[in-house]
């Protein structure tokens, strides 16, 4: 038995304490990062619910129920942010971000409550792979609402199929990752690579804009 | 080899080359609409890749959550988004042709369950391309002229209902079919709404 409510409060209590002292930025960020941690916390019992509802074990769950109901759970502080406090575009894809890397810590943190800390190379692997992850369907949702999908006649269509793009994009680790040999290593292969490569994308972007702007 | 798995492979292919080549444009022209075509062609081919994947795996269809499924549903959303797109300042309102063909799709999206048992996928499939449906023919009906991209997608949509409707009437999918001969056509028909915008974003937005 995992006491995930436990290990919930005594990661989040620091942080929303510290929240206090923190002013701007900083404050907002590490709000989001125990936010997508608590929306983690509550998508292990959605996903408890629907697992015990179709009769499904741990292996079909993973594959076929978490990823939906991650990404949705996922969504919906975002979602309330961008609707009730209305905020500026380059805060949203900040926001999902940070939302990410909460849920995707606090995954981890569960995997190694659950599994134990012995093995360093798996968990490496593991902490690149899921924070990419993570990290990858944040950026598409954020970026996507607020570039893309930024109208309103958009935002509605845009955003459902951001969120089934992220779901699939999700659904496809974790089945690379349920299996064995060389599906499970491209599975924690390609978000690392796929992460650096987008990284790589934005960095050289940047420096093009930075030579044209010097040029005229 | 199952041909299923040729059929699906060369989707996933197909797909990935159409999502690689509107990122291409996308940076090229800086034009939005091309962002939203590489997320309707990815989305379609993760969809199928998930499948394939799952078949490979797992030696089975997926048989609770139908991830796949959400995947078409968000690709057709994505079609949805590119035809309001593309019609970018035009308003629409009620029109009695557009909503019967729209209720005609519907109606044949629901009667021919789709997804199977699931009344929540089909029905999000249904409403989606009962939109695209309504839009395409009101545009087609009352637009300057008749657009080729609002004439395209309601070839994919049409096309996918034909697929899943022939898919009733054929139970193996070991050797190839007519069934597969449609799936051909639709995959090439939704690549198609690259070369088909390219050609239309250059007759109609020259600056």
């Amino acid at each position: 038995m995992m006491y995930i409510e436990n290990i919930f409060i005594c990661i989040a209590v620091p942080m929303l304490l510290s929240l206090l002292f923190i002013p701007g930025e900083a404050r907002k960020y590490t709000f989001f990062v125990t936010t997508g941690m608590g929306m983690c916390m509550l998508s292990a019992y959605v996903n408890s619910f629907f697992m015990n509802y179709y009769g499904a074990d741990a292996v079909q769950a993973a594959i076929e129920i978490t990823p939906v109901c991650e990404e949705v759970m996922k969504l919906f502080p975002l979602l309330f942010y961008i609707l009730i406090f209305e905020p500026k575009k380059e805060e949203i894809p900040r926001t999902a971000i940070a939302l990410a890397v909460g849920f995707a810590t606090f995954e981890n943190i569960c995997y190694l409550t659950e599994n134990g800390a012995a093995d360093f190379e798996i968990l490496v692997v593991r902490g690149f792979a899921s924070g990419a992850l993570h990290i990858l369907c944040g950026i598409l949702m954020g970026f996507g609402i607020t570039y893309i999908f930024r109208r309103r006649t958009l935002a509605i269509t845009g955003m459902v199929g951001l969120l089934g793009a992220c779901s699939v994009f999700h659904a496809i680790y974790n089945l690379l990752v349920s299996a064995e040999g060389n599906w499970r290593a491209f599975g924690y292969l390609f978000p690392t690579v796929m992460i650096l490569g987008l990284f790589a994308g934005w960095k050289s972007i940047i420096k093009l804009k930075e030579e044209k702007n010097s040029f005229t | 080899m199952n041909f299923e798995l040729i059929d699906n492979f060369m989707q996933v292919g197909v797909m990935l080359v159409a999502a690689v080549a509107d990122i291409i444009f996308w940076f090229r022209q800086k034009d939005r609409i091309y962002i939203i075509l590489a997320l309707e062609h990815g989305c379609f081919m993760m969809g199928t890749l998930y499948y394939v994947l799952y078949l490979f795996i797992r030696g089975d269809v997926p048989q609770i959550f139908y991830v796949a499924e959400i995947s078409w549903i968000s690709s057709y959303l994505f079609l949805h988004t590119y035809q309001i797109v593309r019609r970018d300042g035009e308003k629409s309102r009620f029109a009695p042709v557009p909503a019967v063909c729209a209720a005609v799709i519907f109606i044949v999206a629901m009667r021919s369950e789709i997804f199977g048992p699931a009344i929540l996928s089909t029905g999000a499939f249904a409403v989606t391309v009962g939109a695209i449906t309504y839009i395409a023919v009101f545009h087609m009906q009352y637009g300057d002229d008749i657009r080729l991209t609002d004439v395209w997608p309601l070839i994919c949509v049409i096309l996918q209902l034909v697929l899943y409707i022939s898919s009733h009437f054929f139970n193996d999918y070991t050797k190839f079919n007519l069934y597969f001969l449609i799936d051909f056509v639709l995959t090439f028909s939704v690549a198609g709404l690259l070369p088909c915008t390219v050609s239309e974003v250059k007759k109609h937005d020259v600056h």
